[in-house]
């Protein structure tokens, strides 16, 4: 591998996990506050995303093993949010069993003074 | 407030200080990249180094042991079976700490022989403390392990979040024995020590704070005992999945079979995975609770150490963990800049997310808020983007130049230290760095101003009352 390519490899290798990272926190928002402008930012970046693990197969000098590796990477990539997303909203649904913030945290401090 | 929670405060206070001791010693190492005749023959850059990273382990340490004793009470309701011996031996470790780092600053190094591996060094990277203070660790180690096993076993009641825990302890405690054997083949030696420092860093560790987290979730924001465990079952079966075979990117280089490349490779690539997950969370949540917590700083940190760890550890990990880059880049400034930026994001926020907790709960301060968490929580995050920037930027041209075209030969080596872009990032870090210390001085600041705060807002709620 030539230092040239060396580097560019590295960054495109971290590009493609902050891209992964922004799609995951812009698809996560655009979701809590149904903006469609922040779903518009959400796919692009999961266009950037497709298009930096595309850059990666085509032009770094990495082995087949290593580019496959990549592909899966980004599909998992583009996996998890939304599966994370169903799993978590499942969850809260089936797990309110708990009071609410507030009364709680009230609870824990009167126990905790009553102790003191 | 229960004997063990008065310990856990101990702990966090103890924490604190080697934080800021470790703050101190790493502004002082990073002088010797500026000025290399600084203290020259006087205080050598090796021993800021070794007190650097050593202080670093051990404030993590001690905050993860302060916030297990803090909540563990809180959540078998009932005192810390052996707690006495859990309070004498918080002094022993102080004291066996205070006295490693005077002898680190005043002694630094001894012969290549028993004595000094006893008494002054034990010369094994990252676990330098001389042998006997080893030994006194493994006991605070064993004593703490004891503490939860055994309140848990009499409590005869366990949660979630307790049996990973405990499954977690056991582990964390024997891989420390492995500090200890005296190999002379550098290659051996290698190959188990990092069974110590990765598995106890990106493996029992992750574990230890996903337990700390889950509490702090459950005591901060309210949340659900069943999604906090169930979410923390999901991450612990991903982290340990992708983790401990993560092991082989440190067997690249070491002399070890060729299959490591394709180990450490593989599962390494994986290891972001499970941490977007953690971010996907942390937005729920945060989004869920509209941003707001009675105990702002708290929330706020909580939420840096997800953010934190993905960036960290993910991003700055992928770069550079494929055999081909790391060929180049390994032991370059650059992995500095992950280790910076993966250690303050995955421990060192949620250690700081406890320490907020811990004082107001002990100090029944129920809302916490202010500007003073404000400016330590931009200055302390400013100063580590910054400082892991600045190390990044060294980092890739030492890979470059040195590694890749100069071919890691000594001359490639000096010729480096003379680079305009290498010499600028140094400065640039300790600038950050300085930023960096008084987002401490600032956090220091406010965590004592908690009690001032409290007994403020009940003199204005009175004025309120009389008013009305």
């Amino acid at each position: 591998m030539s230092p040239h390519a060396m580097v560019a490899t590295a960054l495109m290798l971290g590009a493609l996990v902050v891209a992964g990272g922004a799609y995951g926190l812009l698809y996560c928002v655009a979701r809590l506050y149904g903006s469609p402008i922040l779903g518009a930012a959400s796919r692009t970046s999961c266009g950037a995303l497709v298009a930096l693990a595309a850059a990666i197969v085509a032009l770094t000098p990495l082995h087949f093993g290593w580019k496959a590796l990549v592909v899966a990477s980004a599909m998992a990539y583009m996996g998890i949010p939304p599966i994370t997303w169903r799993y978590l909203t499942r969850l809260h649904r089936g797990g309110n069993d708990a009071s609410r913030p507030a009364e709680h945290a009230h609870r824990a401090h009167t126990r905790l003074h009553r102790r003191a | 407030m229960y004997r063990a929670q008065r310990l856990g405060l101990k702990y966090l206070t103890a924490s604190t200080v080697m934080f800021g001791a470790m703050i101190v010693f790493g502004l002082l190492a990073s002088i010797y990249y500026v000025r290399p005749g600084f203290m020259l023959n006087t205080f050598n850059f090796s021993t800021a180094k070794i007190v650097h990273i050593d202080g670093l382990v051990i404030w993590l340490l001690m905050g993860f042991i302060g916030a297990i004793y803090w909540f563990l009470p809180q959540e078998l309701d009932r005192e810390v079976e052996g707690i006495g011996l859990a309070e004498v031996l918080f002094w022993v470790f102080c004291a066996a700490v205070a006295v490693v780092v005077v002898v680190f600053i005043f002694v630094q190094y001894g012969a290549a022989n028993e004595w000094s591996m006893w008494f002054i060094n034990q010369g094994r990277k990252y676990v330098e403390a001389p042998r006997w203070a080893a030994m006194g660790i493994a006991a605070v180690a064993g004593v703490f392990a004891y503490n939860v096993i055994a309140t848990t076993v009499v409590a005869r009641k366990s949660t979630g979040i307790l049996t990973v825990l405990i499954a977690d302890l056991v582990p964390l405690v024997l891989l420390y024995f492995d500090a200890f054997p005296e190999m002379t083949n550098m290659s051996q030696d290698l190959f188990w020590w990092w069974w110590l420092v990765h598995l106890w860093v990106e493996a029992t560790w992750e574990v230890l704070i996903g337990c700390i987290m889950a509490w702090t979730l459950i005591h901060l924001v309210g949340a659900s005992r069943r999604v906090v465990e169930s979410w923390l079952y999901v991450e612990v079966a991903l982290v340990l999945g992708t983790g401990i075979l993560g092991l082989g990117h440190h067997y690249f280089w070491i002399g070890t079979p060729r299959y490591w490349f394709a180990i450490g490779g593989f599962f390494s690539a994986l290891e972001p995975l499970p941490l977007l997950g953690m971010v996907v969370h942390a937005v729920y949540d945060a989004g869920e609770r509209h941003l707001q917590a009675a105990n702002r700083p708290a929330f706020y940190w909580t939420l840096a150490e997800a953010f934190g760890n993905f960036i960290g550890a993910g991003v700055w990990g992928f770069m550079m963990t494929l055999p081909q880059i790391n060929l180049y880049s390994h032991g370059t400034q650059w992995t500095a800049s992950h280790g910076h930026l993966a250690f303050w994001g995955a421990y060192g926020c949620g250690v700081i997310a406890v320490l907020y907790l811990a004082i107001a709960q002990a100090r029944g301060c129920e809302r916490l808020d202010g500007t003073a968490w404000k400016w330590s929580f931009a200055l302390l995050n400013t100063g580590m983007v910054g400082m892991s920037g600045a190390l990044l930027v060294a980092g890739i041209d030492q890979a470059f130049f040195e590694r890749a075209i100069g071919g890691s030969t000594w001359n490639a080596y000096l010729s480096m230290e003379g680079r305009p872009w290498f010499n600028e990032s140094m400065w640039a870090r300790l600038a950050f760095g300085l930023i960096f210390a008084c987002g401490f001085a600032v956090l220091v600041y406010d965590l004592i101003a908690i009690p001032k705060r409290r007994e403020a807002g009940a003199r204005e709620e009175a004025t309120a009352a009389a008013g009305s």
